[in-house]
């Protein structure tokens, strides 16, 4: 989900940047004072998570957990995202500096969707539906995410199809397998701690 | 909230155990003869198939290019021994690129100075430096490939690092906070 450095176009960079900083302004405004170790909590699973690889067919993938980070931050997906990729990028050299735009938006966009679409049913009175609701949100959001790769691939002259079908066939285990996390983390923070998912009493 | 810190650990838990790094590309060429071979795999090791190589030459005009092999590897004939730049593009936006220098030519690793034993002729000499110098460049090969991986492949110093900056940063976060809440 990293996009290199030197292979998207300028245009396609600028615009990555500038919905980013877009998002991750709106995310610094709503985010409240007591959820501001959540986003760093969500930044710190989110950052470690890319190290967790599945070396699969031509390439290789791992766990991205946007559609839990969306479930739990809402709009603060943004500056978690964006900080997780930052210094992965610097400290890794996954992405790079110039994709941080591109990359930040790509997977903090499908989580916010999710959160969305799904929140209404995590959040909700019943819980096998918020089960439903968290797996499909951890599914989708790995997916929509893919999509915008291929996007932003095709924006820049690649063949869509080709791009698109690389990556979802690549991202369909991760796709199971995050969705089966969010599931299982759902159930646990219902449990456990309500507030964090927004869950009413 | 705790949960949470209980997934990260466990995160960190499988990454340490499997060894299963993600997710950057890397790209390893070397002369063997005349032919220049290309190594392209993903920073845990595994090979980069089907991944496509482009060779440039010094004046950065294509001169070849062609896909990697199942074991992430690819083997061309430069016309010319000369400094190539070899561009690896693997899906969804990985991309890397090495510069491989030309061999060193004949006589170009010191030697010349000192007079050659009189048993052995000069044309032997250079039999011999070639054949010394192949053999060493084989067996560098291994070296050299694993120093390249490692460099690829993150740390657990790097993520725990990581995990620091976080926490710092949040804390700036919070510290302009406070001073917009107790000026605001």
């Amino acid at each position: 989900m990293h996009i290199s450095e030197g292979v998207l176009s300028g245009q396609v960079l600028a615009a990555g940047a500038a919905l980013s900083t877009a998002g991750v302004a709106v995310g610094l405004k709503r985010t409240s004072n007591e959820q501001i170790p959540e986003v760093a909590i969500l930044a710190s699973a989110f950052f470690v998570a890319s190290l967790i690889h599945v070396p699969l067919g031509p390439t290789s993938v791992h766990l991205i957990l946007n559609g839990l980070v969306g479930l739990i931050l809402g709009w603060a997906i943004f500056p978690a995202i964006l900080m997780g990729l930052l210094l992965q990028a610097l400290l890794f050299q996954f992405g790079g500096l110039t994709t941080l735009g591109v990359n930040t938006f790509n997977m903090a966009f499908p989580g916010i969707v999710c959160w969305w679409i799904f929140g209404p049913m995590v959040r909700g009175r019943r819980p096998r539906l918020a089960l439903v609701g968290a797996f499909f949100c951890g599914v989708l959001a790995v997916l929509g995410a893919g999509l915008l790769v291929a996007l932003c691939l095709y924006l820049t002259g690649r063949g869509f199809e080709k791009a698109a079908a690389a990556v979802l066939l690549a991202h369909l285990p991760v796709m199971a397998l995050e969705g089966i996390l969010t599931a299982f983390t759902v159930a646990f923070l219902r449990k456990v701690r309500p507030d964090m998912l927004g869950v009413r009493r | 909230m705790k949960g949470v810190v209980i997934l990260i650990f466990c995160f960190l838990f499988f990454s340490l155990v499997g060894g299963a790094w993600g997710h950057r590309v890397e790209v390893f060429p070397y002369w063997e003869g005349d032919e220049v071979r290309v190594e392209a795999f993903f920073s845990d090791g595994t090979p980069v198939r089907n991944g496509s190589i482009k060779v440039y030459d010094p004046q950065g005009k294509l001169i070849f290019r062609g896909q990697t092999d199942a074991e992430g590897t690819l083997g061309f004939r430069p016309l010319k021994k000369e400094t190539l730049k070899i561009v690896l593009e693997a899906s969804m936006g990985h991309r890397a690129e090495a510069t491989l220098s030309p061999p060193a030519e004949e006589g170009a690793v010191g030697g010349t100075a000192h007079e050659p034993p009189p048993a052995i002729s000069r044309g032997d000499i250079g039999a011999i430096k070639r054949a010394v110098r192949e053999a060493v460049a084989e067996e560098l090969r291994p070296i050299i490939a694993e120093l390249v991986r490692r460099r690829a492949r993150p740390s657990v110093r790097d993520a725990i690092g990581g995990i620091g900056w976080i926490i710092g940063l949040t804390g700036l976060w919070f510290y302009f906070r406070a001073r917009r809440d107790r000026g605001g």
